[in-house]
């Protein structure tokens, strides 16, 4: 599977002059990578390990299922590469279709990457290693707002991300002791650390400390406050099939990797009684929810106001995994899903309105104020943006109404405390406002008289939204078990998550 | 040894204060480099008193290297950045295929061409004497943090308290700097104190190597991208201050 985005990135230097067949490679290549990862699914089973006897790769349900999210989004936004870079032949500035493909691939590669590899210092390195490809797909345009946010992206993330180093250093150095008493110990290896008898017996005090560095650092890269001030500037200037890929299923690399270090961090201090993991991740949650909620509401480019909606989104994924049952686990899970299937849809559809807004346009420009009446302009997209809008605040019967009531619902289970009912307060608080908020900025774009008369939409290009679409409300409405069973799925990773591995590998 | 170790990484946070509070920028790269020898003599030193298994060491030493490498790396790489585009020294005066050209470029012509822009006078609006009381804030937490927790198996209180010292310094690098290259500084210090972590860490147990070379692979990577983009950066707002680069807000 993983050499599939590698081929597709060295296509355009092997075939120099179709630039069409190198979209189309993209696209076959990552609808071939999603197609496997679909197989491994269903191959997966009852069982909870695919693959574990490799040095370099750890396959369990986990990292199928974050795969799965990568390949579904990465197809999706793949469909749109051709019509983005002919826009930008047509307006000249901007175009390198050879090195946008290549990033783009390899872009693909180290996300599917993530969740593959099994040593905890190599998981650090394929997180770094999405910021490395990315960051020049962010500044692909060239002009200072894109080379700004590409400044911003890889200067934030790279510093934080260095404090994951430290966590890793901290954990893997307090196993050290256990290590040199088993000749077959593999200390920097996952598996071996998220077996029970190992974790139980480290140190709690390097534990905690190894998780609030890892916490920091790769949060800086999944987005959480307040170390999220590359997120709209990231997601706001990259071209709209990358800003898909950046919130769809950046921030849920980043996610993955923090699960891996919770699920050791989990059961090293469990012995202890401790709060400091579902604080840590409820403050983290709540901070990112109250965070998002005044950018939400002011005026702002659509595309700032989708980035903002990341760190609402991913500031419910961190309250769900504080919350820390069972069915809260499964509902941030899920929610991570919901989240990267929807934003990409957003994301994808207004970026393909704003470049048919821009083709009419003199220039080939647009500015974001010029971007309204979608629904009488382009209905097609119009009814896309609508529908994904509502999906994106929560409005039944979508996907995210269901992550969000799971999540509601398991953090209501819990027992009384002030607490949280406080954190439960701010939950609702602030998704309520937001809903408000988007709703305001959602009717912009879509209401009102277009600035252009009815333009005649390509159903084929629009055709992966429509399936995604599909795919959001089958979610909202219940986790399907065709063609994959999702909620097998879910279940086993949430056991992953909470019991940690299965056998040494 | 111990005692000869414990005294070189305090000499690391003393330089990490002096780049955390200078106003040029040549003298920030030279104390860079300072701290870039204090490390590499620190490794060396490790290699040959803590190496676990003890035979290891001579392997160990190599790890030498890598500190050396960036302090010579670094400083041409940052003052070619620092150039626009636009004025970038041809590198074609004699044959290009000639390596001893491409030392003269790198070496002389780049640094001397950059000293006209920023290497030399950097936008130092900081007050040096609220910088350094905020480092000086900074180093003492990171000692108490250090000191505060129990004796450790696998790393020393004062390598540990210099490590979190290294890398809250350069994140006060990046923080108040008023450049952009200065913040390329504050991240490399902040390696710097990753690098020390590492090493003491791992007792140079197999372990060190993974995490000495990601860290190199990360910044060298890291260092690579930056300077492809620092001299579109500077041809686009005109200049390298972070105040400049403000066009994307809200």
């Amino acid at each position: 599977m993983l050499a599939l985005p590698l081929v597709a990135a060295v296509i355009p230097f092997v075939v120099k002059k179709w630039v069409r067949v190198w979209g189309w490679t993209t696209i076959i290549f990552s609808f071939l990578a999603l197609l496997i990862s679909g197989v491994l699914a269903v191959h997966l089973g009852d069982g909870r390990v695919l693959v574990k006897d490799n040095y370099w790769i750890y396959l369990d349900a986990l990292s199928v299922y974050f795969i799965l999210l990568v390949n579904l989004v990465v197809f999706t936004a793949s469909w749109f590469i051709n019509g983005f870079l002919t826009h930008r032949q047509q307006i000249s500035t901007g175009y390198h279709p050879r090195l946008f493909h290549l990033f783009f691939n390899l872009f693909h590669l180290t996300m599917l990457a993530v969740p593959m590899v099994r040593n905890l210092v190599f998981l650090w390195i394929a997180v770094e290693l999405t910021t490395v490809f990315s960051t020049i797909l962010v500044r692909y345009r060239g002009d200072r707002k894109a080379l700004e946010a590409a400044w911003k992206y890889i200067i934030i993330t790279t510093t934080g991300i260095i404090f994951a180093l430290l966590g890793t250093l901290f954990l893997l150095a307090s196993a050290i002791p256990q290590a040199s008493l088993d000749a077959t110990a593999d200390p920097l290896n996952w598996a071996w650390l998220a077996q029970p008898a190992i974790a139980k017996n480290l140190n709690p005090t390097f534990v905690e400390l190894s998780f609030f560095f890892v916490l920091v650092g790769y949060g800086t890269k999944a987005g959480f406050a307040p170390m999220h001030t590359w997120l709209p500037d990231g997601h706001g200037e990259a071209p709209f099939p990358v800003s898909a890929l950046l919130s769809g299923v950046l921030l849920k690399s980043a996610l993955y990797a923090l699960l891996r270090f919770y699920t050791i961090a989990n059961l090293a201090l469990a012995k202890n009684g401790t709060n400091f993991l579902p604080l840590s991740w409820l403050v983290v949650g709540l901070f990112s929810l109250g965070l998002a909620t005044p950018f939400i509401l002011k005026e702002n480019r659509f595309k700032r106001v989708l980035a903002y909606h990341s760190l609402e989104h991913m500031g419910i994924i961190a309250f769900g995994i504080g919350v820390g049952t069972p069915i809260a686990l499964f509902g941030a899970l899920l929610h991570a899903l919901n989240h990267a299937l929807t934003k990409a849809l957003m994301f994808l559809t207004y970026g393909h309105v704003r470049q048919i807004y821009a083709a009419q346009s003199v220039g080939g420009e647009i500015s974001d104020e010029d971007i309204k009446g979608v629904l009488s302009g382009l209905p097609y997209s119009g009814i896309l943006l609508m529908l994904g809008g509502l999906a994106l605040v929560g409005a039944p019967p979508f996907n995210i109404f269901m992550s969000e009531f799971i999540i509601l619902w398991a953090a209501i289970a819990r027992p009384f405390s002030w607490a949280g009912v406080l954190s439960l307060i701010i939950f609702l608080v602030s998704i309520t406002v937001i809903f408000i908020g988007l709703v305001r900025h959602l009717s912009r774009v879509i209401l009102g008289p277009s600035p252009f008369k009815l333009m005649i939409e390509s159903k084929v290009a629009l055709a992966p939204l429509f399936l995604l679409i599909g795919v959001i409300v089958i979610f909202g409405m219940f986790v399907p078990s065709v063609p994959i069973d999702f909620l097998q799925l879910l279940n086993q990773s949430v056991h992953i998550i909470t019991e940690g591995s299965v056998g040494v590998p | 040894m111990k005692d000869v170790i414990s005294v070189l990484t305090l000499l690391m946070v003393l330089m990490a204060l002096g780049i955390a509070s200078a106003k040029m920028q040549r003298y920030m790269i030279r104390l860079y480099q300072i701290q870039s020898l204090l490390l590499a003599l620190i490794t060396l030193l490790t290699a040959i008193g803590e190496s676990s298994p003890a035979t290891l060491w001579h392997t160990n030493s190599l790890l030498t290297v890598i500190p050396i490498a960036l302090a010579i790396i670094v400083p041409p790489s940052l003052a070619r950045a620092t150039i626009p585009l636009t004025d970038k020294p041809p590198i074609s005066a004699a044959n290009p295929l000639n390596w001893t050209v491409w030392v003269k470029y790198l070496w002389h012509t780049l640094p001397r061409q950059a000293r006209k822009y920023t290497i030399n006078a950097m936008p130092a609006q900081q007050n040096i004497v609220l910088s350094l009381s905020v480092n000086l804030g900074l180093t003492i937490a990171a000692f108490i943090i250090a000191f505060g927790l129990s004796e450790t198996p696998f790393i020393d209180n004062t390598s540990l308290a210099v490590s979190i010292a290294l890398l809250l310094l350069g994140l006060s690098t990046m923080i108040h700097q008023q450049n952009i290259t200065a913040q390329v500084m504050g991240l490399l210090m902040m390696e710097h104190g990753m690098f020390l972590a590492a090493i003491k860490a791992g007792a140079l147990h197999a372990l060190a190597w993974v995490f000495v070379f990601s860290l190199f692979f990360y910044i060298i990577i890291t260092l690579t991208i930056l300077l492809y983009l620092l001299p579109q950066l500077r041809q686009a707002a005109t200049s390298l201050n972070v105040d400049d680069q403000r066009e994307l807000k809200g």
